[in-house]
């Protein structure tokens, strides 16, 4: 142990001396003179301070009005703590001052902005629960003075006023932190401006940002890499994977003269694109502009409390206005009668009312981000129960998204396994999706795998490679491609083209040692869990429709599968189109409407729909736009969804009845004969645990209402 | 009594310059007027001094009750006995004779109460002093200890809540004038400062003790036994 006399404390600066103590923080030895030195070091030294978030303020205030809300209580009820002390001079004197002096920071602070935004909300023409909650503490406050000026300090409502404006303040919290929570989570969506890009000048390649990017630009896009704007292809072919804009989940081959658009992927092979159109010019722009324009359209949810608050407050207010008059009339004294009207409007406010909602929302929203389903906002939430209709894109959504086998057509002398071993063979080590279905595919069939040599990409065609094939092991040359590419019009030998145009499936042509050995078709299937999730809405009253981009027939193909009428089934539909029919359903369905997608094409629509609802591998932008993301493809979730959020309403009305019950039970007491403080105070207790409790049950049975019932 | 106290806060106090001058400084917003951080000084203040005071409150209504407590006659004395021995140790942990008790890791920076000091120490808005403040008067110090003791004996609610409140205004001096004392005070003779604070800590304690084991020998002396009302 060094000499700990000569050492100075590395918090405070004084002689560390024998009551010090040593630890090593942050990789060095460090001394310190006491031990709150040694915290307050770690609080405020290096590295100790972050930024203030909206969430801290919001702590900041609670905090405030905690610890003075408790020196009020604890000060004004006194007479109930020790009843001798009550009897003191001294604290009959300065006692209701004190509390007054410690009240009012937190009944301005914390009250306030209740207030102002009820003002804000009167100017528009509304009541709300906000109104409701700064008219009761400032309505405790106020009485409270003029009960001090009156000189009457057996009727001080500050325990009320301060406590009740901290416990709103703990819901409004629970709010904020809510909704923070869900958007940090999705805040995935990285700006496209600030997407790097590759530009091609005088042959060299210099590295830029897509926001820099001018048209007649030529830029070079490695596969893999996001297109980063509008353009046409001048070199290079490739299978360009479009889902992120589509949704769509079959690669397409892009030649030069193609166009192509920001953000698609270019999977085998690299292209070079001539820049037509940047930013807002873009489809992707578009896009954002008929988004921004449909969320400026949507009318916010009105929340449960603040319809209940509308038809209260105009009572109470009128209440409170009689009991001033009957007062007047009945010959008391202008402060005593203003006391007795201020008394019916502070037991009026129920202060559970401000914490019933959040409360079983935050229960809800919590139980629901465990099971992957994160929904924004609470008002999203008490949306979920009003919704008449659900409108589901297909591809991607109620589709897997991936294109699986469906079928195998060998050409006659070739065998249904040889077909699908050579391709999965040459396709093994290719990364696009139909190749990624074929190897699936024969590993699901148990075909014998086969391993090839000298695979080669083809851009925009296929792929090849060597082959051991047969009995004998001879090595073959394996084409698998497009049927442009491996039979074209005229060539011998190739397989009839299928006789179901309308399903939405692709094909590959599968040629071994120069002659066409059969044809592969891929289909993207119905997701398993689909069929369940529409029957069991349809079983709680939810109708389902099918909204898609494909054709008309693969799409009543869908809707009959999953047990639709035909009605249900709407296809050939572009992004606009879709926002169309979505408002088309709300009128026939008679109220709010559901959009279930994933697609950046689906994004309008999905703002568009009282509720957006993005699944699965929803892009980027879905997801920002929806008001609900399920992580994950499992759409049994989604009546569980339902559920849960009708639970949810059913709890915060309960919630909300006994936040108004002692209330309304209190107000017919203080119309009829003056209030003791304690009664406000108590009932403000008294309801709020029961809302806490309650909310806390929500939470214990929730889980049961998200587990699938199938 | 009360001087005394006071004293022994403000002697005391000269150890806070060290400990939490750090947290008065960190809330100091240098580029705002005058008067912002002098209302943003008085807030950390009232805060810190509202959390003694709550502090106060728990330890009267526990004293309270026991003093009143129709099964336990003697409570006063043993309470002073008691509180007067817990004196005497925070007394000799203020000198810095006496190790404190190993709390540190319950105010770690990622405890909840290191995450709400840190928020309260970056947050915006008035309340965000307030609320550094109150923490800040959470934090383990034995001069909190010495004068919990202290409320502790006084068997009543408001004599505690008023002994805490006479610590949470006596450390108001030194803390406001931190940047000036820190320089004009060698850290050296603040040291000897603290030593005497505690001293008056440890003898303060043994009068205590003394007053709980023979009150009317030292009832000529010091008066009512009742501190602080």
């Amino acid at each position: 142990v060094t000499d700990r006399a000569a050492r100075f404390c590395d918090h405070c600066g004084l002689p560390v001396g024998g009551g010090g103590h040593e630890r090593t923080l942050d990789g060095a030895p460090r001394a310190f003179c006491c031990l709150g030195c040694g915290i307050a070091w770690r609080l405020a030294g290096p590295g100790g301070r972050e930024g203030g978030s909206e969430a801290s303020a919001f702590l900041a205030r609670i905090g405030l009005g905690f610890v003075l809300s408790m020196l009020v209580m604890v000060i004004a009820w006194v007479p109930y703590l020790e009843p001798s002390a009550a009897e003191d001079e001294t604290y009959r004197r300065f006692a209701p001052w004190a509390t007054l002096i410690a009240a009012t920071p937190v009944v301005w602070m914390l009250g306030g902005p209740f207030l102002w935004n009820a003002a804000a909300a009167l100017r528009r023409g509304r009541l709300g629960a906000d109104l409701l909650i700064g008219l009761g503490i400032f309505a405790a406050w106020a009485a409270s003075i003029v009960a001090l000026a009156s000189g009457r300090p057996d009727a001080l409502y500050l325990d009320t006023a301060a406590g009740l404006a901290t416990l709103v303040t703990v819901g409004r919290w629970l709010e904020a932190t809510a909704k923070e929570k869900a958007a940090r989570r999705l805040r995935e969506f990285l700006s496209d401006a600030e997407r790097p890009a590759t530009l091609l000048r005088d042959g060299a390649e210099a590295p830029v940002r897509a926001a820099d990017l001018a048209p007649g630009d030529l830029v070079l896009v490695r596969p893999g890499e996001k297109v980063p704007a509008d353009g046409v292809v001048v070199e290079g072919s490739a299978l360009v994977d479009e889902a992120a804009m589509t949704g769509e989940p079959l690669p397409r081959a892009a030649h030069p003269g193609d166009e192509v658009v920001a953000p698609v992927i270019p999977t085998d092979g690299p292209l070079v694109v001539r820049v037509t159109a940047v930013g807002g010019g873009t489809r992707l722009g578009e896009v954002a502009r008929v988004l921004a324009r449909a969320r400026a359209e949507r009318s916010p949810v009105e929340r449960l409390a603040d319809r209940v608050s509308a038809v209260f407050v105009p009572g109470v207010v009128v209440l409170a206005g009689l009991v001033l008059a009957r007062a007047l009339a009945g010959g008391e004294g202008a402060s005593q009668a203003t006391l007795r009207a201020l008394s019916v409007l502070v037991i009026a406010c129920p202060c559970a009312l401000a914490i019933a909602t959040p409360l079983a929302v935050t229960a809800a929203l919590g139980r629901l981000a465990e099971r992957g389903v994160l929904v924004r906002s609470g008002a999203a939430l008490a949306g979920l129960p009003r919704v008449r209709a659900v409108a589901f894109d297909q591809t991607g959504t109620l589709t897997v998204g991936r294109p699986s086998l469906a079928d195998v057509g060998p050409t006659p002398g070739a065998s249904e396994a040889r077909v699908l071993r050579l391709a999965a063979a040459v396709e093994a080590a290719s990364e696009h999706a139909l190749g990624r279905g074929i190897v699936a595919a024969a590993a699901a069939r148990g075909t014998a795998a086969a391993t090839a040599r000298d695979v080669r990409v083809v851009p925009g065609r296929g792929v090849e490679g060597t082959v051991a094939d047969g009995a004998s092991g001879e090595a073959v040359l394996v084409r698998v491609g497009s049927r442009a590419w491996l039979a074209p019009p005229g060539r011998p030998g190739a397989p009839p083209v299928a006789d179901a145009p309308d399903e939405p499936a692709s094909e590959v042509v599968v040629e071994a040692g120069g002659e066409i050995v059969g044809s592969l078709r891929l289909r993207d299937a119905l997701r398993p869990s689909a069929a369940a999730a529409v029957a069991a809405l349809a079983a709680d009253g939810v109708r389902s429709v099918v909204l898609s981009g494909d054709s008309p027939a693969a799409v009543r193909a869908a809707a009959a599968a999953l047990a639709l009428p035909e009605a249900a089934a709407r296809g050939g539909l572009l992004p606009g189109a879709k926002v169309e029919a979505v408002r088309a359903l709300r009128a026939e369905a008679g109220g709010p409407v559901a959009f279930v997608g994933d697609g950046l094409n689906d994004a309008p629509a999905l703002a568009a729909a009282d509720l957006g609802i993005a699944v699965g591998s929803g892009t980027d932008l879905a997801r920002e736009t929806a008001d609900v993301s399920l992580l994950g493809d499992d759409l049994s979730r989604l009546p569980g969804l339902f559920r849960a959020a009708r639970r949810t309403r059913d709890a915060v009305r309960w919630n909300l009845f006994w936040a108004f019950a002692y209330n309304v039970v209190g107000l017919g007491v203080a119309v009829v004969t003056p209030l003791p403080p304690v009664f406000a105070a108590l009932a403000m207790v008294a309801s709020s645990v029961f809302v806490i409790g309650n909310s806390a049950r929500l939470r214990a049975v929730l889980p049961d209402d998200l587990r699938s019932r199938s | 009594v009360l001087w005394t106290l006071l004293a022994a806060g403000f002697l005391g106090s000269l150890h806070c310059v060290g400990m939490c001058g750090g947290f008065v400084l960190a809330l100091d917003r240098p580029g705002a007027r005058p008067w912002r951080r002098a209302a943003g000084q008085a807030t950390f203040h009232a805060g810190k001094t509202a959390t003694y005071v709550l502090l106060g409150a728990g330890a009267g209504l526990f004293g309270g009750a026991l003093v009143r407590a129709p099964w336990f006659p003697a409570a006063q004395a043993v309470l002073a006995v008691v509180a007067g021995v817990l004196m005497v140790a925070a007394g000799l942990q203020i000198a810095g004779v006496l190790r404190e008790m190993p709390l540190g890791s319950l105010f770690g920076p990622s405890s909840p109460y290191g995450r709400a000091f840190r928020g309260a120490l970056s947050a915006r808005g008035a309340a965000a002093p307030f609320a550094a403040g109150a923490l800040t008067g959470l934090l383990p110090c034995p001069l909190v200890y010495a004068f919990l003791a202290a409320a502790l004996a006084s068997g009543g609610l408001l004599p505690a809540m008023g002994t805490m409140a006479v610590l949470g205004l006596a450390t108001v001096p030194a803390l406001a004038l931190v940047a000036a004392l820190g320089a004009a005070v060698s850290p050296r003779a603040r040291r000897r400062f603290v030593r005497v604070a505690g001293a008056v800590v440890v003898v303060l304690g043994l009068v205590t003790v003394a007053r709980g084991v023979a009150p009317d020998a030292l009832h000529a002396v010091f008066g009512h036994p009742r501190v602080g009302a």
